[in-house]
């Protein structure tokens, strides 16, 4: 039905853009079959996926953009997430997670749709929009509106509901400030970012304070049987347990965390060499027990292109948030970063990238990605191959090393391929 | 003062002459082929060698006698909106990505990657003046068609990836009709020809360019489709923040 309704919709927007050449429409079709082995089984999953970008002159200086999907799953679309958990699971908590399934549901969802308004020194944005701060590729700390996945860290995300409003000041000095809406304005989120280049260095400074909804987990246990119920005192209730067992269930919910971020981002380069890096000192507060902690995070990047076009980039991440040994995770952790309230699972990580264009219309490329803390990778060789403007086939295959409890080597491999049509 | 030694000063005085007269054809070229500012449209059709063809379109703004180039992607669709900044003759490449909007400064050793797999380089694209202050030039022999050959050597301190390059030359405008580029080998390994000249606002412009690759057999076609020159551009027209725009 939803597909339905997209497709006329698109249809409806295709006969006014050909009638108003101000007004743009493209997009792609996309088409995704991924394979996953685990130590004991395989997954198969994929997706369709229709991608429909519009923009418009509105009035002079304004500009509006829109984009929406319509996604279709097929395959496995029911996740046990005690499989899919790196660490050790006893009975209770494996029965807990096998309780809180994750279902891949099709979907239609507006990812961005916002205007812009230009002046000379002004841009004011407003709507759903995209928002990427940041210079690093696979981790951004400063970064706090989105959470990519560093398995594809280039994936596009949905955009997020704010006002924007940047200031050149001078040709290479910006004042940038960002107000994400929440319910009230003690929940919206509010971020600044002061950006300033010298030469061949870029350097900004950042300040936000945001509003996370930290999920919280417990296993409670209940009873058809309770005690409390009688008026009178219960000697011995093992008769009754032993007639109303007691059985437990996951119960989650949500916290208020204020989070106050200071950062810092750079890039440069030296001898040829690109260089960049971010740091984050954030504060955080629980608005309902009023604890406080801090952390830091830090990245380090480097790339280089050589003379034959090999293009080489490394980055190092530490977040001190993150665990440091696969002992620490809890399923309250696990459920938390799978939510995207966390930037990594673990501490410390490096990632490589290495990418080479062929003579022919392919890319080859290869990413790997190292986790320090409980010492798994995954190293996936991929091959994009432009066949046309309008058809690009994408293929990858990836390796997994470490313990069989540990973050990456809980999968053996994986693949997927794709293919892209864009109209 | 010996036989000798009067040939040994002819000659010197004689290559200093050639050298001389090589550089002031350069520079005459460059005068010709590089104009204060301009803007127009282009597109890039590129052959690769097994022969399929992709095809680009793009806004194309130059300033400061092409120092700085900035541009501006109209097709295909899934490349719509994306730009390309070069600075101070490609040492500074900016590339922005309009569905995140966000910009990203490559390293400098980028030029010497390919422009959207194309037979250019980033190198080829940003800035024509430069090749004056890059590189030595030394006239070779006039070709049978009577055009101007010059041979180019970097400069020792020159930041280039060529090893040599080899300019034919018009008399008649100084419009180059070819350069062939060198690395280590003794054959070219590629050729950029200039096409269908003509005058525009009294500027000989060459509305085809052809790169063709000698080793991989592809090929690159960059033809104008309109062009302006002496455009006035906004102080800060070729700084980052206009990428967005």
């Amino acid at each position: 039905m939803k597909t339905k309704f997209f497709i006329q919709f698109i249809l409806i927007l295709s006969i006014i853009s050909s009638a108003n050449s101000q007004i743009a429409l493209n997009g792609y079709l996309e088409s995704e079959l991924s394979t996953q082995i685990m130590a004991d089984e395989g997954i198969n999953l994929g997706h369709y996926k229709m991608r429909f970008d519009m923009e418009a002159d509105a009035l002079e200086n304004v500009r509006i953009f829109f984009n929406a999907e319509n996604q279709s799953y097929f395959g496995q679309t029911f996740f046990d997430l005690s499989k899919f958990y790196p660490g050790t699971l006893d009975s209770l908590n494996r029965a807990m997670l096998t309780m809180m399934p994750y279902f891949m549901r099709d979907s239609l969802s507006i990812m961005n749709m916002y205007g812009i308004y230009n002046t000379k020194k002004i841009e004011l944005t407003l709507g759903r929009q995209p928002l990427a701060f940041g210079t690093g590729y696979a981790w951004n700390p400063v970064d706090v509106f989105n959470h990519k996945d560093f398995l594809d860290p280039s994936s596009e995300l949905r955009g997020v509901d704010a006002v924007r409003l940047r200031w050149q000041i001078l040709n290479r000095l910006s004042l940038d400030g960002v107000y994400r809406l929440g319910s009230i304005p003690d929940n919206s989120d509010a971020f600044l970012e002061m950006k300033w280049g010298i030469g061949s260095l870029d350097i900004s400074v950042l300040a936000s304070n945001n509003l996370i909804h930290s999920l919280r987990y417990q296993a409670v246990s209940s009873s058809l049987f309770d005690p409390s119920m009688f008026e009178f005192p219960v000697l011995d209730s093992s008769i009754f347990n032993n007639l109303f067992p007691i059985f437990y269930y996951p119960k989650i919910n949500f916290q208020l965390v204020e989070r106050k971020q200071y950062g810092l981002t750079f890039s440069t380069e030296l001898m040829g060499m690109g260089i960049h890096g971010e740091y984050g000192h954030n504060t955080e507060l629980n608005r309902i027990d009023d604890t406080k902690r801090t952390y830091q995070q830090w990245l380090l990047g480097l790339d280089y292109t050589f003379n034959n076009g090999l293009y080489f980039m490394y980055e190092w991440m530490k977040n001190e948030n993150g665990l440091s040994s696969i002992d620490d995770l809890d399923i309250q952790r696990y459920l938390q970063y799978m939510s995207g309230e966390h930037l990594s699972l673990f501490r410390n990580y490096s990632f490589i990238n290495l990418s080479y264009g062929l003579k022919i219309p392919v890319v080859l490329n290869t990413f790997a990605i190292f986790n320090h803390d409980d010492i798994s990778f995954t190293i996936t060789p991929s091959a994009q191959w432009t066949l046309n403007d309008y058809l690009v086939f994408n293929g990858f295959v990836g390796f997994n090393g470490g313990d069989a409890k540990s973050e990456f080597g809980l999968f053996k491999a994986y693949s997927r391929f794709q293919i892209t049509g864009y109209f | 003062m010996s036989v000798k030694n009067i040939l040994f000063i002819l000659s010197l005085l004689s290559s200093f002459i050639m050298a001389q007269e090589a550089s002031e054809i350069l520079d005459n070229m460059e005068k010709a082929m590089t104009q204060i500012s301009s803007k127009g449209i282009m597109s890039q059709t590129i052959k690769t060698s097994t022969g399929s063809l992709r095809e680009l379109e793009y806004e194309y703004y130059s300033g400061e006698k092409g120092k700085h180039t900035l541009m501006r992607y109209l097709k295909p669709s899934r490349s719509k909106g994306m730009a390309i900044l070069m600075r101070d003759n490609s040492s500074q490449i900016w590339m922005y990505n309009q569905r995140t909007r966000r910009a990203r400064m490559l390293a400098s050793s980028a030029k010497n990657q390919n422009f959207e797999n194309s037979d250019f380089t980033y190198e080829d694209m940003g800035g024509s003046d430069s090749w004056t202050d890059k590189y030595d030039a030394t006239r070779l022999e006039d070709d049978k068609d009577g055009h101007y050959m010059l041979e180019l050597k970097p400069k020792k301190s020159a930041d280039v990836s060529y090893t040599k390059l080899i300019m034919q030359i018009r008399k008649s405008d100084n419009h180059p009709l070819s350069i062939a580029y060198f690395n280590d080998e003794s054959d070219a390994f590629k050729t950029l020809y200039f096409d269908d000249i003509r005058i525009i606002e009294g500027v000989p412009t060459a509305f085809l360019l052809t790169m063709k690759n000698h080793r991989t057999g592809s090929n690159t076609i960059m033809k104008i489709i309109s062009i302006t020159y002496d455009v006035e551009f906004d102080d800060d027209f070729f700084f980052e923040n206009n990428l967005r725009k």
